[in-house]
């Protein structure tokens, strides 16, 4: 009995994570042989093995970059978090709110960052703050819209009752709709924990001493193509260890969602 | 039968709604007492007003003119709070509570989550057969055990009047029998006065002592027919000659033709 369940788990996660994983090495294959092949300099595209070499070799050097990163992007994104659900709450519940603060939210949201970056090094100087800005600027409209919409969105019947038992607005608030705007929230993290970094980069990139953007512009100055890789990896990884973070966040808090009954789930 | 006290009296009701190109009368001069711990339904075609009739005696809708009182006093929000209690249609639990946890959230709004009521919750979840799933979300439930549960949350707090808005209509029929069945039960344990809207004459005439007949646009109560079957009833009343003449009656009350009484 035990075992057969164990085999039919196992099977079911070589039919989800196996084709993925296949592709993946498929392609590092195919690019680590193309450029024996095609004769492509190692100065315009390094094999996968090089880079991975030379990562081993930049360890030491690369994390404190990474760390820092990972901290600006981490507190922009907690802190786009705060603004947007409190700016959200604000909107769905005051007119006035919703009149004044929405139309700049959008505003704000149309203004490129990379033409803001470098007014907020002017402001805030070269330390992680306007990195924190920046990530902050990028993140908080995906959270915003879908908070908004999120808190819209309770059961109609479910507010009938609530009605019928005259319940009072804050009872309606803290027992029905934060909960049923819960998916909506987290779909806003989602997409906002992979634009954090992007922000945090960006800010680096116009003024830093520390920080994986400032890795890549260094890597950069020095055409060093093969550090630029493993500094181009590195953001990916960030971007989507974030992303998986919020994922694990959302599986336990929303344990009762139709989305998480199915593993079929795409993440 | 239940003793003939009035509990509620609607003293010639009229609601209009008005839309931006006209005024809408939803319901017109009804009068009605309803007795206590009377099982009354409403019958009629869409757009009578049955459910504007069970949200003003429940008191989320004000009428355009006339009064409803309870025992004689006209009650204001206050008092009609913790008093009367719906089911409606949809059997909407809350997805992230478990069945019990849904079943003591009237007692959170009304502020009596108190142990007394813990375990009449208990007691009441006994009731409706569902014990097994207290523990249960309500995605693991059927439809008509999540019925079950919402009608354990709307008796939680011991009200004295029960609004049911076409409970069973989204149920097969089967499950609909049964759940007649069990609603009778429970109103011969419980004692409430319930209001009991359906489009099922079958429904009104198996659980009703009394069934208000509604006619529509404008919303008016058409008659009244007693319903003289001797209780409890069982599935055999359903087959009995007397049962199908009621609801030869209620049929012709609703077709315009009183001529089949």
């Amino acid at each position: 009995m035990n075992r057969a369940l164990q085999q039919k788990r196992s099977s079911e996660m070589l039919q989800a994570y196996g084709p993925p994983v296949l592709i993946t090495v498929g392609l590092l294959v195919f690019w680590e042989m193309s450029v024996d092949l095609f004769h492509i300099p190692s100065f315009l595209l390094p094999k996968p093995s090089a880079t991975a070499v030379r990562f081993i070799a930049l360890w030491k050097i690369v994390l404190p970059h990474v760390w820092i990163t990972l901290f600006e992007a981490v507190v922009g994104l907690v802190a786009a978090g705060a603004i947007s659900i409190i700016l959200a709450v604000g909107i769905v519940h005051f007119k006035l709110v919703q009149r004044t603060v929405y139309p700049y939210a959008v505003a704000a949201k149309v203004v490129p960052i990379i033409a803001v970056a470098p007014l907020l090094t002017v402001w805030f100087g070269f330390g992680i703050t306007p990195k924190i800005v920046t990530a902050v600027l990028v993140s908080y409209f995906p959270i915003l819209v879908n908070t908004v919409k999120g808190l819209q969105s309770a059961d109609r019947q479910m507010v009938r009752l609530m009605r019928s038992l005259f319940a009072t607005k804050v009872q309606m608030f803290t027992k029905i709709s934060v909960k049923y705007s819960l998916p909506y929230v987290f779909a806003g993290f989602r997409i906002s924990s992979t634009l954090a970094v992007i922000g945090a980069i960006v800010g680096e990139f116009v003024g830093a001493d520390r920080g994986l953007g400032f890795f890549l512009v260094i890597a950069q100055s020095e055409l060093d193509v093969q550090k630029m890789f493993v500094g181009v990896a590195l953001c990916a990884l960030l971007g989507l260890s974030l992303f998986l973070l919020v994922v694990a966040l959302e599986r336990y808090f929303l344990f009762w969602h139709e989305s998480s009954e199915s593993s079929e789930e795409v993440i | 039968m239940p003793d003939r006290t009035e509990y509620i009296s609607i003293k010639d009701i009229s609601v209009h709604f008005s839309t931006s190109e006209e005024q809408v009368t939803a319901l017109e001069h009804i009068s009605l007492d309803i007795y206590k711990e009377e099982f009354f339904s409403i019958i009629g075609p869409s757009g009578c007003g049955k459910s504007t009739l069970l949200n003003l005696i429940g008191g989320v809708l004000k009428p355009s003119s006339g009064e409803i009182l309870f025992h004689g006093n006209s009650l204001g929000v206050s008092g009609k709070r913790g008093k009367v209690s719906y089911v409606f249609q949809e059997p909407v639990l809350l997805p992230w509570r478990t069945l019990f946890e849904n079943v003591l959230l009237p007692l959170e709004v009304l502020g009596l989550s108190i142990p007394e009521y813990h375990q009449r919750a208990r007691d009441l979840i006994r009731l409706v057969g569902l014990e097994q799933f207290e523990g249960a979300y309500p995605r693991a439930l059927s439809g008509g055990m999540k019925q079950r549960a919402c009608i354990a949350r709307a008796l939680v707090f011991d009200p004295s009047t029960l609004l049911m808005d076409e409970p069973f209509g989204a149920l097969d029929e089967i499950t609909r029998t049964t759940m007649n069945l069990e609603l009778q039960k429970i109103w011969t344990q419980t004692k409430k006065t319930v209001l009991f809207v359906t489009h099922s004459i079958q429904e009104a005439v198996f659980l009703s002592d009394r069934i208000g007949v509604m006619s529509p646009r404008p919303g008016r109560l058409n008659t009244v027919v007693e319903i003289d079957l001797p209780r409890p009833r069982s599935i055999d009343t359903i087959s009995s000659p007397e049962f199908a003449a009621y609801m030869a009656a209620i049929r012709g009350h609703l077709h315009g033709s009183a001529e089949v009484e």
